[in-house]
């Protein structure tokens, strides 16, 4: 098997929105040679994406048929993401942050564990990734939504649906806001104001929503990174006698005889909560049996998301949807309880709705329904409006809450694949009745209010934005990197976003993984000079 | 494919590729294709005529017959379908319908021939809607299906205007534009009324 030698300051493995972040803040600041490695094929061009799109509409079809490789199926895994630009080529580009509560769940409510870091430690990061990201948002009430500058671009601004119902929050003592988003509500960056297509997940056509592949884009043209694609990284290799990486050990999909030698001076391990574990779980060495960064044996463990509940409401309000589906209110309310006796927190968003207005062939009478008797079906039904309600809940994750690997199952590498389980820790175990009840109470409320009626309410168990296996901490007993996402065991090596968060909060978490990505590339960048 | 020079492949995507490129497949969306060509356009607007809202005047229930066809012309079966928010699974659409759409217009026509010793496009609406009603059948559900799962393709050519924007707005009455580009501004407006004031 021959072997080909990439060298580089650094080695960026994925290529999703951290790594994004990570190369673009570097490239922006210091003098570093920058590779990035991606498993993945390219992803298609926004040229493109307009008629994949079309597709999509009139289809299904999946804008995103190159995202994922073949035997690399994980039950569990929530999406696909093995692509240029990763999981955030397809997200909806929701951009909240946490709140500050998240950050110290065990000193506030004696749950959980507290995070390394604070809020206002991670304010600057946030802004910064907004401003990369460019994000749309309007400033919710201070005591709620506290942050130190102003958004970088103004509102998206509420849809003539999204107005009435914000009414109606309010008078059911909610306060919302227009839902910060990674939308242009003006031209940044050369790319253009959202125009309300409406198809931000799965694809924006016109580049509104940001995608990674436009830094990508940007970082190659102008000669900053390299961007190595079809690139599997297998394992990292410590140095002999040392804790130092000193090589990332590739295969190329198109040339699997061959092996590519990664050497750097710094890796950073930026490949979702899923994969960055898994890497390093597959790096075992005689003086590292469980893998990589492993000392505390929390690789792969206390993996993280939250659930939600949703609702449809039918309102006395006249109601359009389809002005602008994928927008929505948002409120913080529910996220900071304050003294509280359980722990209890959630997050309220409102969208527009067409749910039981669709149109349909058959009456209540079993008549079927063609021409004229169709259309007055249909539009006697749309005499009211709907709403779709839903609120995600902090589900505190268990230590087995893990990602393993399972030696039955093999990468097409002959690499174990892994497997992965959810649990809750015994405090959400506990508190799941009341969490749910509380917020099935809220939609009650909101109902009465709005003098409507509840169509339906559901529970979705799966774990949203998932997050963690590589957790951060100051005790390297009891996390694998500090908070700037070194890992504790080798100090060339950083695992970046989303592995390394503590809790998942009940809030979507890209932006956020995006902060702490940031974070880490600026200590990162500490090991290079600056630029003039 | 070489191993030498290409990825392993699994024998799930092995199975995949072979049964995307079979000579049974190939022959299968050449079907389609010829059938979705051959589709009677005389027949389908007399049956758009028919199951389509009539607010929608001939110049209507034309764009409406147009797009349908495009659809079906431009079908790709076993094509990847988008995985649901949350899930993985990789699904693929089904084969064409054309064929069958074709089948049900040739039923339509033998049935008309039968009844009344004419072409299914001079019988009046009201003996049209009676023997699409009768073709049809019973059906399942209320809901709409999606349109290459109708099971006939009367109730495919309304699944497809009423899933298009121009369905959306005659339903409320007014100009949404779904899935169009607007401008960001409008947003608070209200909708104007299709054909009023707002």
């Amino acid at each position: 098997m021959t072997a080909r030698v990439v060298e580089a300051d650094l080695v960026i493995i994925g290529s999703g929105i951290s790594a994004a972040m990570v190369a673009e803040h570097l490239a922006d600041h210091y003098r570093c040679s920058i590779v990035v490695v991606e498993a993945g094929d390219e992803s298609d061009p926004l040229a493109t994406r307009a008629a994949l799109r079309r597709r999509f509409l009139d289809y299904g079809e999946s804008p995103w048929h190159k995202d994922h490789l073949d035997g690399y199926d994980v039950p569990g895994m929530q999406s696909r993401s093995m692509q240029v630009g990763g999981l955030a080529m397809h997200w909806g580009g929701v951009t909240p942050r946490f709140s500050p509560e998240d950050f110290r769940l065990k000193s506030l409510f004696g749950v959980h564990e507290d995070w390394p870091l604070s809020y206002q430690d991670l304010d600057p990061f946030y802004q910064e990734a907004e401003e990369r990201i460019g994000v749309a948002g309007e400033q919710g009430p201070a005591a709620m939504d506290p942050r130190e500058k102003p958004f970088p671009q103004p509102a998206l601004p509420l849809t003539y649906n999204l107005g009435l119902l914000k009414q109606w929050a309010s008078n059911a003592g909610i306060t919302m806001w227009s839902q910060p988003s990674a939308k242009n509500s003006v031209v940044h960056r050369g790319r253009p104001p959202c125009c309300r297509n409406d198809t931000c997940f799965p694809a924006c056509p016109i580049g509104a929503k940001y995608s990674p592949d436009f830094t990508w884009n940007a970082l190659r043209k102008a000669g900053r990174v390299e961007l190595l694609t079809r690139t599997v990284v297998r394992r990292l290799e410590v140095a002999p006698g040392s804790n130092h990486i000193e090589r990332a050990v590739a295969v190329s999909r198109d040339r699997p005889t061959e092996t590519i030698e990664l050497r750097a001076k710094t890796f950073v391990v930026a490949a979702g909560f899923l994969w960055s574990a898994h890497l390093l779980l597959t790096s075992v060495a005689s003086r590292f049996a469980s893998g990589l960064a492993n000392r505390s044996g929390l690789v792969g463990k206390y993996l993280c998301g939250h659930r939600n509940l949703s609702a449809f409401i039918s309102l006395p309000l006249e109601l359009f949807p389809g002005l602008n589906e994928q927008h929505s209110l948002v409120t913080k309310q529910f996220m900071r309880p304050g003294k509280i006796d359980n722990y209890i927190r959630h997050d309220l968003r409102i969208w527009e709705s067409n749910a039981g207005q669709e149109p349909r062939l058959q009456d209540e009478n079993g008549r079927l329904l063609l021409g004229d008797r169709f259309l007055a079906d249909w539009r006697r039904r749309t005499a009211t409006g709907t709403t779709r309600v839903r609120c995600y809940y902090d589900v505190l994750p268990d230590r087995t809450s893990e990602l393993t690997l399972d030696p039955s199952r093999r990468t097409p590498w002959g690499d174990p694949m892994p497997t992965i389980a959810w649990r809750d820790s015994q405090t959400s175990r506990d508190l799941r009745p009341a969490t749910e009840q509380k917020i099935r109470d809220l939609f009650d409320h909101l109902t009465k209010v709005g003098q409507g009626k509840l169509l339906s309410v559901r529970v979705d168990n799966f774990q949203d934005h998932p997050a963690g296996g590589c957790r951060m901490g100051s005790d390297p007993a009891t996390s694998v990197t500090d908070s700037w996402g070194r890992t504790h065991d080798h100090e060339n090596l950083f695992v970046v976003g989303a592995p390394t968060a503590v809790s998942a909060s009940c809030a979507n978490g890209t932006l956020t993984f995006s902060a702490l990505a940031l974070r880490s590339a600026a200590e990162i960048g500490r090991a290079f000079p600056t630029r003039a | 494919m070489n191993s030498t020079t290409s990825e392993p492949i699994s024998r799930r995507r092995l199975v995949a590729i072979l049964a995307t490129s079979s000579p049974l497949l190939i022959a299968q969306r050449r079907r389609a294709t010829l059938a979705a060509k051959r589709l009677d356009s005389g027949t389908l607007n007399a049956v758009a005529e028919a199951v389509l809202p009539s607010e929608l005047g001939p110049q209507g229930v034309a764009t409406a017959v147009s797009a349908f066809e495009r659809w079906l012309a431009g079908y790709r079966g076993g094509a990847e379908v988008l995985h649901g928010y949350g899930l993985s699974e990789i699904q693929y659409l089904p084969p064409s319908p054309a064929p069958r759409f074709e089948a049900n217009l040739t039923a339509l026509e033998r049935a008309a021939r039968t009844a009344d010793n004419t072409t299914f496009g001079q019988l009046s609406p009201d003996a049209r809607r009676s023997i699409i009603e009768s073709a049809i059948g019973p059906v399942a559900s209320g809901s709409m299906p999606s349109i290459a799962g109708a099971p006939h393709v009367a109730i495919a050519l309304l699944a497809h205007w009423a899933n298009s924007s121009a369905g959306v707005d005659l339903a409320y009455r007014a100009r949404i534009g779904a899935f169009g580009c607007r401008p960001l501004a409008d947003n608070p407006k209200k909708p104007a009324r299709v054909g009023g004031a707002s």
